[in-house]
């Protein structure tokens, strides 16, 4: 056996999908170590907010770069440089005496660890290595471990850290970080067939000219600005609206665990249905999830209700959108791409989060920003609809002429 | 090796109570009372 032969699919997605689930899930449980930490160094939690916001927007910024440095030089050395960056950076998280070097560590470290071993470089690297007819199956099980890591990373980051204390609790995360450098080895893939003769630049400019490539990037704005707004606050507006904090939690959990579901579910019909169509019913699956939850009478049963049906389709937007990014510009600079488009995502992120807050501060309810959930999940539905999913580049079959 | 490929059925009953016990075990994290308080502050 040669040593190009032992990275079959199989085992790049399974390399994929625990790199994802070990980069999107610690990043998850970050939120927990702010009341420990600020206590025993007696920093404010603007301080702590800051380098989680620094941390985000240099992992969408830097995505596509390093998504660009993928596409040219392989998935396997980003990712494992991205690793290293990641548990030098929790290894310096837990060794910080002040504000500015939890910025630099948590923010600028981890930040750089996540552009290189989250969705842009690893999404890609899965969709390379399959067939295209199986895209849709493989992106779907490498979203299904990502977001597996999301759900169990919330109590078991809090489990480590009451059994340890914050610091031990940082150094362990940060060894189990250290896991996506050997595993980025079964990430480096032979060019796949179905490539095009293309620089960068014309990869860019095609993209740039495609009005499907920005309605996605806008579709994908809104999903961001919905998940994260959700998951910030919706603990918060359920106690408001008089449930317990466990019910919150229930919630919260309900949500991550059938975004496990959700994710693969969408990613495989990917491969079966039009993408586009599949996109746009999941905006409007939100849409209606968010109506009846704002309509019904706050209980634990309309919050449970709400979880399962946005939790199936919280994070299914990711292999679909990437999916559509393969199929119709090709995977040659397919990090790239969707890298761009992810950047997207975060700034609809940061929005969510900031305004969610802004908004309760300026009216003392939620009730505006759900509203503009609402409204948005509408118009990200109707924006997939004009998406031209034809593959560029790809002369249309010949049409069969009569016999004369 | 090869008599545990053959046994399918039982292949997948081991990752079925595998995939459910993880489960039980990570909802029982998000309800306990030490993760309320520290999300709590989180929001």
């Amino acid at each position: 056996m040669t040593s190009a032969t032992w990275r079959s699919p199989a085992t790049v997605l399974a390399c994929c999908s625990i790199i994802l689930m070990l980069s999107l899930g610690m990043r998850q449980s970050f939120g927990l170590f702010l009341q420990p930490m600020s206590m025993d160094l007696g920093w404010t939690r603007e301080s702590f907010a800051f380098a989680i916001a620094l941390q985000n927007l240099l992992w969408g910024a830097l995505q596509p770069f390093a998504g660009m440095i993928a596409d040219r030089h392989g998935a396997g050395r980003v990712t494992a440089m991205a690793g290293l960056l990641y548990a030098l950076g929790l290894v310096l998280m837990a060794h910080s005496e002040t504000a500015v070097a939890f910025g630099f560590s948590a923010g600028v470290l981890v930040g750089l660890g996540l552009s290189g071993s989250a969705f842009g470089v690893i999404m890609a690297a899965a969709g390379r290595a399959v067939a295209a007819e199986k895209r849709g199956f493989a992106l779907g099980v490498v979203g299904a471990g990502g977001s597996f890591g999301q759900f169990i990373m919330l109590p078991y980051g809090q489990w480590l850290i009451g059994d340890f204390g914050w610091l031990t609790a940082l150094l362990v995360l940060a060894a189990g970080s250290l896991l996506i450098v050997p595993l980025a080895a079964g990430l480096v893939t032979p060019p796949p067939a179905d490539t095009r003769e293309q620089s960068l630049r014309q990869a860019l400019g095609e993209a740039a000219a495609h009005r499907g490539f920005w309605l996605l990037t806008l579709s994908f704005a809104v999903c961001g600005f919905q998940t994260t707004f959700i998951m910030v606050h919706l603990p918060a507006y359920l106690v408001d609206q008089g449930l317990s904090p466990q019910a919150g939690m229930m919630t919260l959990a309900l949500v991550m665990f059938f975004n496990i579901v959700g994710s693969y579910a969408c990613g495989a019909l990917g491969d079966r249905y039009v993408r586009k169509y599949l996109l746009c019913g999941i905006y409007a699956v939100r849409a209606f999830s968010i109506a009846a939850f704002l309509l019904l009478p706050p209980s634990t049963a309309s919050s449970m209700l709400f979880a399962v049906t946005f939790g199936l389709v919280w994070l299914g937007t990711v292999p679909l959108t990437n999916g559509l990014v393969a199929h119709i510009f090709g995977v040659k600079y397919l990090a790239t791409l969707f890298s761009i488009t992810f950047f997207g995502h975060q700034l609809g992120s940061f929005l969510g989060v900031w305004f969610g807050g802004y908004a309760f501060d300026m009216t003392g309810s939620y009730t505006a920003v759900w509203l503009i959930c609402l409204g948005a999940s509408v118009v990200a539905a109707l924006l997939c609809l004009p998406i031209d999913e034809r593959r560029i580049g790809v002369p249309p079959a010949p049409v069969n002429q009569p016999a004369t | 090796m090869t008599a545990f490929h053959h046994h399918t059925p039982l292949k997948w009953m081991i990752v079925v109570v595998l995939a459910t016990l993880v489960t039980w075990l990570v909802f029982r994290g998000y309800l306990s009372p030490d993760f309320l308080v520290s999300f709590s502050m989180y929001c």
